[in-house]
């Protein structure tokens, strides 16, 4: 069978390998990068598993001739191995940077999401993301339309900010009599917030408005919909 | 004159304010040490009341609860709202923090169709001038149509001003009063004005109530409102325009009518803000937010807590035990003088073994409730109750409790009684009663000693781990029980947390004496005289009936030993104990003693111990001091003490039995003191529940406990 490596159709279809097998040769891929070297050890400590279980992987991944692997020595991967390597890590490289750039998580939760989601996956499913991210980092999607959507997407319920932070009110979800309080104290659409502390506990939090400080419980803070504010001077 | 629904001299005002704003502070220099605390009628929210000569006037003050708007949310809301309503005050004097008024006067807008005469005061003035906030009062005043005054509450400085403010508004020569409206926006009027046209049409609404507030309240679909006009006949009217222009409103605006509404009222505070005040450079709260860092950090910030505690329950019950002794002492020295007035007989004995010890077992917990309160009210003054509530929420929230809950649960570990009283800085009913239901689980340090005893006895080289295992089992219970109770009876009922952590202040002397005077008076006129009265009902049980023929054979036993020496004289204590052991037997106690006995038999309880945990009722020192005089009858046994008494073999009191008895004394009924503290702050009926609740738990608790302990051969 032959292909194209360059083709932009081909870039996210499947491997026929497991998802954990996928995971070994993304390792290895990324190892290599950046140590030139790569050891048993090196791959266990990095997914977090046994040497044996890594050298039984290993063992598997060298039948279907896609690295080179001697007990005790170097791993390295063939040109097959590459090309998968290279196929898995591009499915990943593009979640994650839709998790981040569209979704608007911070990298390293996006990474990880990235990882949880990487293999299972449709090439279909796949190329609309990254045709999607594509879209979205080119000029052609600006507009008025792109940071409302950008902003939407920025939006944390105030019990997800950080300590220390400062967040403007998007919108109240709460309802009745919580709704009710926080508008008398001032909790409007458009109000900076400052997050000063969580309880020792992580709950509740102390945030300052119109210069009081009020304690809420993260509960109630989950029902403030804040969007943080950056490079602000207080 | 019969007919004038207050004479010309008189003023009635009514002092409104967010919470923190300073009104009690106000309140306090207003009215001086002429106040008095009551409840509101029906509910258990507090009620100050105080009054002040002011040329020649008498301005009777009523302080109404601390909230932040008139919409009836909460049952502070709906009290505060109905007094204007329905009291018709002649002035309402609206107490705002001078350094937050964008926030404080969203309560002044709600007040300003209301149909009620207005003074608005800047309190804490100074406090805002530091921030940099300076206002045209004068201005200030004509454009919300009241006048406006400045004060330093904690200085006095201005209650002058608002004194003569005050006569002159409810004497109607005060300029600045006038109608204002907020203007809602041409939409919203309209729909104010539909809704107006048709409650118009009725004159009685009319003469009861502004009919823009009415219709304003509508619009917001408060149902308290609709509620009080159920009984108009063109009440099927009105609700059905508000409705309509409720829905007019949501669908033009779409948001909540209520939401839209409140928006137009903050854009009116922030129009009327511009215009008046002036800010200078704003100094930051630095002080707060310092000493926050330290009171709150996660590190020491429990450390911190627990040693406020522990100095707050040291000098409660360490500091007061002095003056306690002292009580004692007096209340003995005066039943010794009283006694060689009166000859001996029941007068004599109901006034010294009655009256007296009963206003002494009064008087003897006021010590400690002056001192807790001193503390308490520091700690609320200043500002740390709220951080201690912070710190403590999650922990609490987890027991179905308020943070606040935290502090009067650990009280009750010196006395149920001052710290009932102290669930009073709970805002909320719910959380209030729950915090005093599960307070006597919590071991009052009157239970100490029969733990001491029976511990000590039966229990010799474990005594400690029995003593603890006592106070968590009294602390498990606490919480199921507290779970059990939300469950059972405040079902959905779930108020928010959302509490103001107030910067740090530094309170008054005066304040603070206030607050201490004014509960320990309330202790001693409202508690005071009910504990009275049942300690003399339990004494007279104690006492009575008489039986001729008992008190008979210790005249004669008495008259007939020789008395000269020390061996007669133990031979008549002995007689006296025994006779004591006979009379008791004979009393209403004794009977009652006997007649639940089979009650206490699958307890493992033998009728002396049924009997002292009867008169235990009245304080929980007392089962030791009847135990003594019950099993202490033996006439060999008068030097070796109750210890040795409770261990022979005749008694049948095991190590089993003791462990019950003691987790008994623990869980039943509280004390009789404690019973009134409940029914006093929470409600008679929950006070009865609370015994029945007990007793049927303790029994319970106690039968699984002897029975499986018999079962397991620990008997």
């Amino acid at each position: 069978m032959y292909f194209n490596d360059d083709s932009e159709a081909m870039r996210f279809d499947g491997t026929d390998l497991t998802a954990n097998m996928e995971d070994y040769l993304e390792t290895i891929s990324i190892l290599l990068r950046e140590n030139r070297v790569v050891r048993v050890k090196d791959i266990a400590k990095s997914l977090k598993v046994k040497m044996p279980s890594v050298s039984a992987a290993l063992q598997k991944l060298s039948e279907k001739g896609l690295i080179i692997y001697e007990k005790y020595g170097y791993v390295d991967l063939t040109e097959e191995g590459k090309k998968i390597a290279d196929k898995v890590y591009s499915r990943h490289a593009c979640l994650t940077d839709f998790f981040h750039n569209i979704l608007r998580i911070d990298a390293k939760t996006a990474e990880e999401e990235a990882c949880r989601v990487e293999h299972h996956l449709s090439p279909e499913a796949c190329r609309k993301i990254h045709r999607l991210v594509q879209y979205m980092g080119s000029r052609e999607s600006e507009g008025p339309w792109k940071d409302k959507f950008i902003a939407m997407m920025e939006e944390i319920p105030l019990s997800d900010a950080s300590e220390g932070s400062h967040v403007v009110i998007v919108r109240l979800d709460a309802q009745g009599i919580l709704k009710k309080r926080l508008m008398e104290l001032g909790f409007r659409k458009g109000e900076t917030l400052k997050l000063v502390r969580y309880a020792p506990l992580q709950d509740p939090l102390q945030v300052r408005i119109k210069g009081y400080d009020i304690s809420l419980r993260v509960e109630e803070a989950g029902t403030v919909i804040v969007r943080t504010v950056k490079n602000e001077r207080r | 004159m019969k007919d004038v629904k207050s004479s010309p001299a008189e003023v009635r005002v009514g002092l409104l304010g967010n919470p923190n704003c300073g009104k009690t502070t106000i309140f306090n220099a207003l009215t001086g040490a002429r106040q008095k605390t009551a409840n509101w009628s029906g509910v258990t929210i507090e009620k100050r009341e105080g009054a002040v000569r002011f040329s020649d006037h008498t301005i009777k003050i009523v302080d109404l609860p601390g909230i932040y708007s008139l919409s009836a949310y909460s049952l502070e809301e709906i009290i505060a709202r109905n007094y204007i309503i329905h009291e018709q005050p002649d002035v309402i004097v609206n107490v705002v923090d001078a350094g937050n008024l964008e926030r404080n006067l969203y309560l002044t807008t709600q007040l300003i169709n209301i149909g009620v005469k207005v003074i608005l005061v800047l309190n804490m003035y100074d406090e805002a001038e530091v921030k940099g906030i300076t206002v045209d009062t004068a201005a200030m005043g004509t454009l919300l149509g009241m006048p406006v005054i400045t004060t330093v509450g904690v200085k006095k400085r201005g209650i002058r001003d608002l004194l003569s403010a005050i006569i002159s508004v409810a004497r109607s020569d005060e300029e600045t009063v006038r109608h204002i409206h907020i203007d809602y926006g041409a939409d919203i009027e309209k729909e104010i004005r539909s809704i107006q046209d048709i409650i118009w049409k009725e004159t009685r609404i009319r003469q009861a109530y502004s009919t823009r507030w009415l219709a304003l309240r509508l619009l917001e679909n408060d149902r308290d409102v609709l509620g009080k006009l159920v009984e108009y006949p063109n009440y099927g009217d009105i609700a059905s325009q508000a409705d309509r222009s409720r829905e007019i409103i949501e669908k033009r605006f779409r948001d909540e009518a209520s939401v839209v509404l409140a928006e137009r009222r903050q854009g009116f505070i922030t129009g009327l803000l511009q215009e008046v005040v002036s800010h200078g450079k704003p100094a930051r709260p630095l002080f707060s937010d310092r000493v926050d860092r330290i009171l709150m950090n996660r590190y020491l910030g429990y450390p911190i807590l627990l040693f406020f505690l522990w100095l707050l329950f040291q000098s409660t019950y360490t500091l007061g035990a002095y003056p306690q002794t002292l009580i004692e002492e007096c209340v003995h020295w005066l039943s010794r003088n009283v006694s060689q007035l009166f000859p001996d007989g029941l007068f004599r004995r109901l006034i010294t073994d009655g009256v007296l010890a009963g206003v002494g077992g009064v008087i003897v917990f006021l010590p400690n409730i002056l001192i807790l309160f001193l503390g308490v009210s520091l700690m609320e003054d200043t500002g740390y109750m709220a951080r201690a509530a912070f710190i403590m929420d999650k922990i609490m929230h987890r027991l179905g409790i308020h943070g606040k809950s935290f502090i009067p649960l650990v009280m009750g570990f010196g006395c149920n009684v001052p710290a009932i009283m102290a669930s009073r800085t709970l805002e909320n009913p719910r959380d209030r009663i729950i915090t005093v239901l599960i307070n006597p689980f919590m071991s009052c340090s009157a239970r100490l000693p029969v733990y001491v005893l029976f511990a000590g006895v039966f229990f010799t080289n474990h005594a400690g781990t029995v003593i603890i295992s006592l106070y968590l089992t009294g602390i498990l219970l606490a919480f199921i029980s507290s779970r059990l109770f939300k469950r059972l009876f405040f079902r959905g009922e779930s108020a928010p947390f959302v509490m103001e952590l107030p910067p740090y202040r530094i309170p008054t002397v005066r304040g603070i004496l206030l607050h201490m005077w004014s509960r320990s008076s309330e202790y001693l006129k409202k508690m005071g005289g009910l504990i009275l009265i049942f300690s003399v009902i339990i004494w007279v049980l104690g006492e009575y009936p008489k039986s001729p023929e008992i008190e008979a054979k210790y005249r004669d036993v008495t008259s007939s030993v020789d008395t000269k020496g020390r061996a007669a004289e133990k031979v008549i204590l002995s007689k006296k104990i025994a006779h004591e052991r006979e009379r008791i037997g004979h009393t209403v106690i004794g009977r009652l003693g006997s007649f639940i006995a089979p009650a206490f038999e699958p307890l493992g309880f033998n009728w002396q111990m049924g009997i002292s945990l009867l008169t235990g009722v009245v304080a929980k020192e007392i089962v030791i001091s009847t135990m003594g005089v019950l099993y202490a009858a033996d006439v060999e046994n008068v030097d070796g003490g109750l210890e040795e008494a409770l261990v022979r073999p005749e008694h049948r009191i095991s190590s089993l039995s003791a462990y019950v008895y003691m987790l008994f004394v623990l869980l039943y009924i509280p004390c009789i003191a404690t019973i009134i503290a409940i029914g006093r702050e929470i409600g008679w009926r929950w006070a009865a529940f609370s015994v029945v609740y007990n007793v049927a738990l303790t029994w319970s608790i106690c039968f699984l406990c002897y029975t499986m302990g018999t079962v397991l051969g620990l008997g």
